[in-house]
């Protein structure tokens, strides 16, 4: 009925100290589309995934699979939404895996079985099955990001929203990710300026500088336009270059 | 960063281990309460005290030794507090000593005090680290929220053991930064340095909290935690319960018959 996950209509943000960290947002994303935020810092990048799930509001709207984010339905939009933060330290917030896992679909009101059946298969696809009843300050920081992944996809979204899932990651780590992200279908938005996983993952992309979108288009095209990337605080990866 | 875990031992399989939370906390703090209230005099039950929960952590395979270094990191607390009283109370005198000028004088009631203090901390500690090294703090906490306590004291005591070590780990962070760059330690300077540290983790921790109540919003959170309920009162449990207690009220009794 409406293939449109995403539509964000003349959005702004300012930030209560008069930073103006987004201003007049318009773009749509479809089903089942990956796509890619990549900019410096200070771009407005986080800003936007925290408007996509209701988190953050202001003027302009968001609609996600034709629904209005507004305060009634900000439950049911949470539900299909799911947001993962850069710093596992801030997603996980319970006292051990298994509870954090659960939190979401506990607060969707679900079946008991229900929210086992659902933690529990989260942890698998994370790869984290045997860790449940561990204390999250006890696993390395590529299992916390693992189970923060896991705490998103027990609620089983229909859209996932990435704050530079790539962050602070060793490069066998992150190659791992990459691969685990590429095996999850669900509707992504990844917002980071590790461009190269980008390029992996993403096929469209959009640019931001300064809370604006200044490119939208397709990945391969935006990423070898050297000009483009380096006036906007970015850098053509390597690989791209290596491989021609 | 590595830490030593809280809840050390929690993670062991035994019939203590395996008890409801609440049948632990319950138990042995009425056991507590039994200690606090036996006469200081009565040395058989102080003894046959010590051998139940001598017992008790037998059965739950956690090391004797570790139980009596966290005993002994409590004792000199109490020991400072109570090492005045046999020179203060009043009484017949059981010793003299003089010091120059200053005279001190022992009594009997006096150590007897002394003694109380001792034996009961002593004991009360024991089955507390029992309790603590016998169940995981999250297991634990659920045991309280169980036993009708708020709410809110569950909240903060979750986040406290989620993010104490986080916020260590800060600190540790800024402290290997500061001596980085520090050349020669002065003292007024370096409290002056440490109380920076302490106003920067706590704007730092304040803002993890924004953060982290942004990740909470993002799943659903509308004001109080749920978890799963997945623990049960067994038959193990009413047996633990009531043979534990039958077996303090028989040891009180032997002081009165």
């Amino acid at each position: 009925m409406n293939d449109l996950a995403l539509e964000v209509k003349n959005l702004s943000f300012t930030y209560p100290d008069g930073t103006q960290a987004l201003s007049g947002i318009n773009f749509s994303v479809r089903d089942g589309e990956r796509v890619g935020f990549i900019g410096g810092n200070g771009a407005g990048k986080s800003t936007l995934l925290l408007h996509l799930n209701g988190t953050l509001r202001s003027n302009g709207s968001v609609k996600i699979f034709g629904l209005e984010i507004n305060d009634k339905n900000i439950h049911c939009i949470r539900k299909r939404v799911g947001l993962i933060f850069q710093n596992p330290d801030d997603q996980l917030f319970m006292p051990t895996v298994f509870d954090d896992v659960s939190f979401g679909p506990v607060n969707m009101n679900l079946e008991k079985d229900e929210i086992i059946r659902r933690s529990r298969e989260a942890l698998s696809v994370a790869g984290m099955e045997h860790n449940i009843k561990r204390s999250s300050h006890h696993l390395s920081f590529g299992e916390k990001k693992r189970v923060s992944f896991a705490t998103v996809l027990s609620m089983k979204p229909d859209i996932i929203l990435l704050d530079e899932p790539t962050a602070n990651l060793d490069p066998g780590g992150r190659r791992e990710l990459i691969d685990f992200l590429k095996t999850i279908k669900t509707t992504k938005i990844i917002a980071s300026h590790d461009l190269e996983m980008i390029y992996r993952l993403c096929g469209r992309t959009m640019l931001l500088n300064k809370g604006r979108i200044i490119a939208d288009g397709e990945t391969q095209e935006m990423l070898i336009d050297k000009e483009l990337l380096e006036s906007n605080a970015l850098e053509a990866p390597l690989a791209l270059y290596l491989s021609g | 960063m590595e830490h030593l875990f809280i809840d050390q031992y929690s993670g062991l399989d035994s019939i203590i281990h395996r008890l409801d939370p609440r049948t632990k906390i319950v138990t042995l703090i009425i056991f507590v309460i039994f200690i606090v209230l036996t006469p200081p005099t009565y040395f058989l039950q102080f003894l046959l005290y010590f051998v139940v929960i001598g017992g008790l952590i037998l059965l739950s395979k956690v090391p004797f030794i570790f139980v009596f270094r966290r005993v002994l990191a409590v004792m000199p607390f109490v020991i400072v507090i109570g090492l005045f009283i046999p020179f203060i109370k009043e009484g017949e005198i059981a010793g003299a000593y003089s010091l120059g000028n200053i005279k001190l004088n022992v009594t009997y009631s006096g150590l007897i005090i002394f003694w109380n203090i001792c034996i009961k901390a002593f004991l009360t500690v024991m089955c507390l680290t029992l309790l603590t090294s016998t169940t995981s703090f999250p297991f634990f906490l659920k045991g309280l929220e169980k036993l009708w306590v708020p709410g809110i004291f569950i909240m903060v005591l979750s986040f406290m053991y989620r993010y104490l070590f986080v916020s260590i780990d800060e600190l540790m962070r800024m402290k290997h930064a500061k001596d980085s760059r520090t050349i020669k330690p002065k003292r007024l300077f370096e409290i002056k340095t440490l109380a920076n540290m302490l106003g920067s983790l706590f704007i730092r921790s304040y803002e993890r909290g924004e953060s982290v109540y942004l990740a909470m919003c993002s799943r659903g959170f509308n004001g109080s935690i749920k978890t799963l309920d997945n623990s049960s009162f067994g038959y193990k449990d009413a047996i633990f319960s009531v043979g534990l207690t039958s077996i303090l009220v028989l040891i009180r009794l032997t002081g009165i018959l």
